[in-house]
């Protein structure tokens, strides 16, 4: 069936093995879900993994290919997607146009809001998990931490998911309720990443990742955003108040950014989820449909 | 444009789980016909009986017992027909098999228990019986685990009929709203979920419910140059009229229970779904 020739990563729960399909010869990675709590069966994130890939086929998110198992140990079959936008940017030798980061944000959004309108949240949106296939696209990855968006405000929600630098500031604070709004704030902030080159916002700790989003896009007062007094961990950090930035500060930080880019980031990263962008709106954004034109998929570049 | 109609249809639920009416009377009369001639095997309709009976009053009283969401238990009935539309209740006994949709429905609902904690609460189930059949039943379900249900469907409409209906107040809409959401919960129970989409049966559930309201609200929110009212609203009474399943009495089921222990006993089987787990 499937051949595991050589490990090629490790995350928190899982082994990804590059392979082949026996009968076709074709390349596939096979990830093999730890069996960390095997004792209670089947491992959860496997299981929204799967149930989550199986309903998103699109171009800019990854496929599954199959799911088997072998030794007790439950394995997925995705295409195999040698690099990841993580690499790319951290790889200094790459030089990234702004045709080129428009072609990546764009195909991230796709992705995404082809998730939202099937009502599924990411939840782990980051550099590492934007995979790219050889071709040039990108393909949205790890399910593992996904599901479906409430039905009610009334359903309770963890707070604790996306990792830390690129986690909403009403996840930080602990919002019981969220929307697809956190997913937007993530390519918001993998979006100014592929502009600085470094991580925007890179806490050390949860409690310093709140200052440190407030301390670089102001605090937030609850007669900009109803309701964010009653978020739990508002209070604690309501002082000292951090001024936003003013356009000419952001401007300096983001000196390549075009007016529309910096536009269109900056409306993805607001604070108040209701008045974030939705990927419906930040499509149809002017930065795409200025010139320059995103960058063919095939002639994006890649890793040296 | 890519409407919810679409989007619907490229669902695992539609692709793979939705069916005509002839091809489900196949799909679920097929597990019956592959078991070996007995003299004690249950009838194709026995075998119905049994399975609706399991899936309305069996999953019902475990949901409650863990004070489960009514989500879950949609998800798992869903499960539960869908297993047995490959397998025969005399090759798996429904007693394993309704603890293990339970269990995964739960998990693949992000509502997840420890299996301790669930066992521990059911009589005479042991964690490695449910855990041996977890993946069979995932297997079977052709690793899809998205149960489509008429409640976000239903949840749109109860918010639209508040602007659009200014004949009903708030308050009967409300409880038209919860009487039929717990009717479509229940028609899982029922065929409509493999024959019809996820919008028709909250229409159909809606028109049980209060016929005048779901009327009305459809004449003003539905009908347009580009949609034919009458021929939706055909539709929408087929699925109504499967919506509720009249369910055996508690006589046939016990005398259908005591047949298929006695068929178990008889064939050597040393008890319920024992039969050796094939995993590959
Ligand atoms: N489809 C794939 N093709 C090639 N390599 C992959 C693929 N999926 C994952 N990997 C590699 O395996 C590593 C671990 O994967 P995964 O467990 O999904 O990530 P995470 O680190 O987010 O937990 C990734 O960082 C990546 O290097």
């Amino acid at each position: 069936m499937y051949t595991k020739d050589k490990k090629v990563g490790e995350g928190t729960f899982a082994i990804v093995y590059v392979g082949r399909q026996a009968e076709t010869d074709r390349k596939v990675a096979v990830k093999m879900i730890k069996v960390n709590e095997f004792k209670n069966g089947l491992d959860m994130t496997a299981i929204r993994e799967i149930k989550f890939l199986q309903e998103m086929r699109h171009p800019n998110v990854i496929e599954l290919l199959d799911v088997f198992v072998a030794d007790g140990n439950i394995n997925l079959v995705l295409e195999f997607l040698p690099s990841d936008l993580e690499m790319l940017i951290r790889d200094r030798s790459v030089v990234f146009s702004e045709a080129d980061m428009k072609s990546w944000l764009l195909m991230m959004l796709r992705g995404v809001h082809h998730c939202h309108r099937n009502f599924v949240l990411h939840r782990d949106l980051k550099p590492n998990n934007m995979l790219l296939a050889p071709d040039g696209q990108l393909k949205i990855a790890d399910f593992g931490l996904a599901r479906a968006m409430a039905l009610t405000p009334y359903e309770r929600m963890t707070p604790t998911v996306v990792t830390r630098w690129y986690r909403a500031p009403e996840l930080l604070m602990g919002a019981r309720h969220y929307t697809g709004a956190v997913d937007v704030w993530s390519l918001g902030i993998i979006f100014a990443e592929l502009m600085l080159r470094v991580p925007y916002l890179a806490g050390q700790t949860d409690e310093e990742q709140l200052e440190i989003t407030f301390k670089a896009l102001g605090t937030p007062l609850p007669s900009q955003w109803k309701g964010v007094d009653a978020l739990p961990e508002y209070r604690k950090f309501s002082t000292p108040r951090h001024p936003a930035p003013t356009r000419q500060q952001l401007q300096e930080l983001f000196s390549a950014a075009s007016d529309a880019a910096l536009d269109l980031m900056c409306s993805m990263i607001i604070m108040d989820p209701i008045k974030r962008v939705t990927t419906d709106e930040a499509l149809l954004a002017a930065y795409f449909r200025d010139a320059p034109a995103p960058t063919r998929t095939t002639e994006l570049p890649k890793k040296s | 444009m890519v409407t919810d109609a679409d989007l619907y249809r490229r669902s695992s639920q539609y692709q793979k789980w939705s069916f005509t009416k002839d091809q489900l009377a196949e799909l679920l009369a097929k597990p019956n016909r592959n078991v070996p001639p007995h003299e004690l095997a249950l009838t194709v309709q026995e075998e119905q009986q049994l399975i609706l009976y399991y899936a309305a009053e069996q999953v019902k009283s475990v949901c409650q017992q863990f004070k489960l969401p009514s989500q879950v238990r949609a998800t798992a009935i869903s499960f539960f027909r869908k297993f047995y539309m490959r397998y025969s209740v005399m090759e798996y006994h429904p007693k394993l098999i309704l603890p293990t949709c339970v269990f995964f429905a739960a998990k693949a609902e992000n509502a997840f228990m420890s299996i301790t904690t669930f066992c521990d609460s059911l009589a005479k189930t042991e964690p490695s019986q449910i855990l041996d059949l977890e993946f069979l039943l995932f297997k079977t379900l052709e690793f899809t685990a998205t149960v489509h249900n008429g409640l976000r469907p239903l949840h749109g409409f109860f918010l639209d009929m508040q602007t659009v209906l200014d004949t009903f107040d708030r308050t009967e809409l409300c409880s038209i709203h919860d009487k039929a959401k717990s009717l479509i919960v229940d028609s899982f129970v029922s065929d409509v979920c493999f024959l019809y989409t996820p919008t028709q049966i909250a229409l159909a559930a809606l028109m049980e419910v209060n016929e005048l309201a779901a009327t009305q609200y459809m004449a003003q929110s539905m009908d347009g140059p580009n949609t034919s009212l009458d021929r939706l609203l055909t539709l929408i009474h087929g699925c109504r009229q499967q919506l509720v399943v009249n369910l055996p009495s508690q006589e046939e089921v016990k005398g259908i229970s005591k047949k298929l222990s006695r068929y178990y006993k008889d064939t050597g089987s040393e008890g319920p779904a024992t039969k050796k787990q094939r995993t590959n």
